[in-house]
């Protein structure tokens, strides 16, 4: 093509703070949220849909944030694993179930994992074992396992039931 | 892994979707919920000039019920399809299907509409569209067709839909026959695509004899697989295993399954044929109860 697109402005919330950007059309919510914004706890391990690491919260729902334009989050509400704690950099009670449950080892998959966890506990407080694994089926962990990312949220799910 | 540069459009009618499409031709793409077209943009499998977001469209979100027919707009997402009571209760295949596309993740942004205009030989609402006699209107600025599913697949990532026209809604028939529809499918694990994947519908008499079916398989050749003849053939045999496998034979013998790292053509033909069964076998139970068997 011969001359650069113009560039889009875009308006949305990001984990309750009203953001206003100029993007590229072609860029992805996940860079948008990451280069523009800093928010590098989203992560990106393959940018076509795959891994689920960029997971993130759309007015509630779990999304891919790679496979989404920043420009389609035009008045949504995003949150990202930085928006799920309880602020003052105190650990919410998943956030603390994937630590003394071992649901971590390097950490690449966690903040997709705690996004898809932070959805499915939201409409469905008390899920089985099976509603949890089918729950993270999307993120890829190549350290864990699993068993023990499983464990971490129906540990939450309990504690969070108290 | 970035797109290459293109310049975004988020048009607020649809008229003037169809205008910006008129204009820009096959240098445009239409993004709904963009879950298959923005990996093929990462991966730079395609290079539009333009991207034309329908997320600006009003009440492209409908899902309704209209003179016994089921309307699906064009940012009718998959996960609302599987959440909804109308779609569970009148036309459980529909929600079924939807409910095994990906991950909830892709589900949540993934449209119906989407899906069947980006015709992916594994996906599953091609197939449904298919077996349950949808109706797919496509709309330009010259005007309007309604196509049957059956005429709107032509092959591998290929439909009948022409230059300027965009894919406006699916109508699927709300009777007896749909509300006993079944989607069935095998996959190596959660969220894969299909290795083979079965719509099916079938009701039968009082004295068990077959009065109406529809079948059609994905994943097994460049687009949906069904057999009319077959299925005209099927009415007024008793129902029993032995007919349906020989059902499933007659269809599978259009099929043009791929042998690849995943499963052998092999594999996938006796995969289908045992879904066939298994996915009529269901349906005559769920039409008999008068409604759907389970989603
Ligand atoms: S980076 Fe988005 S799914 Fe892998
Ligand atoms: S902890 Fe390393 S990828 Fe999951």
């Amino acid at each position: 093509m011969s001359e650069m697109p113009g560039r889009v402005a875009v308006r949305f919330v990001v984990n309750g703070r009203p953001v206003e950007r100029e993007v590229e059309g072609r860029q992805s919510l996940a860079d948008c949220l990451r280069d523009g914004l800093s928010l590098t706890g989203t992560h990106l391990g393959c940018e076509q849909g795959v891994c689920g690491a960029c997971n993130v919260l759309v007015d509630g729902q779990v999304v891919r944030s790679c496979l989404m334009l920043a420009a389609q989050a035009e008045g949504c509400q995003v949150t990202t694993v930085e928006g799920i704690g309880e602020g003052d950099r105190r650990l919410n009670p998943l956030q603390q179930a994937f630590l003394d449950n071992h649901g971590l080892q390097c950490g690449f998959c966690t903040p997709g994992m705690l996004i898809a966890a932070t959805a499915l506990l939201k409409e469905n407080p008390h899920p089985s074992r099976e509603e949890v694994t089918a729950a993270i089926s999307g993120v890829v962990c190549r350290c864990t396992g699993y068993t023990d990312i499983v464990d971490s949220i129906l540990a939450a799910a309990d504690a969070m039931a108290r | 892994m970035k797109p290459a540069p293109f310049s975004y459009e988020r048009p607020s009618t649809e008229a003037a979707v169809l205008e910006r499409l008129a204009g820009h031709g096959q240098r445009a793409k239409l993004l709904a919920g963009g879950q298959s077209l923005m990996p093929m943009l990462a991966l730079r499998l395609v290079r539009p000039d333009v991207v034309i977001d329908l997320g600006g469209l009003p009440d492209a979100d409908r899902l309704e019920e209209h003179d016994q027919e089921l309307k699906i707009g064009p940012l009718v997402r998959h996960q609302a399809v599987v959440d909804s009571a109308l779609v569970r209760s009148k036309i459980p295949g529909l929600a079924q299907a939807a409910g095994w596309i990906g991950h909830r993740e892709i589900r949540n942004r993934g449209t119906v509409l989407g899906s069947l205009a980006h015709a992916d030989p594994a996906a599953e609402l091609p197939a449904l569209a298919v077996a349950l006699g949808a109706t797919l209107v496509c709309r330009s600025q010259k005007g309007e067709r309604l196509l049957p599913a059956a005429e709107f697949f032509l092959g591998l990532f290929q439909t009948a839909l022409a230059e300027g026209e965009m894919l406006v809604s699916c109508h699927l028939p709300l009777n007896d026959l749909t509300a006993a529809s079944v989607f069935t499918e095998f996959a190596l694990r959660d969220g894969d695509f299909a290795l083979a994947a079965v719509a099916a519908s079938l009701l039968t008499t009082a004295d068990g004899k077959v009065a109406s079916v529809r079948c059609a398989v994905a994943g097994m050749g460049p687009m949906p697989v069904s057999d009319p003849s077959a299925e005209q053939q099927l009415i007024g045999e008793t129902a029993s295993e032995a007919v349906f496998t020989d059902f499933a034979h007659d269809l599978l013998s259009h099929a043009e399954p791929q042998d690849d790292l995943r499963a052998s053509a092999d594999y996938r033909l006796k995969l289908a044929a045992s879904l066939i069964v298994e996915a009529l076998t269901e349906s005559m139970a769920a039409g008999r109860k008068g409604g759907n068997a389970r989603v």
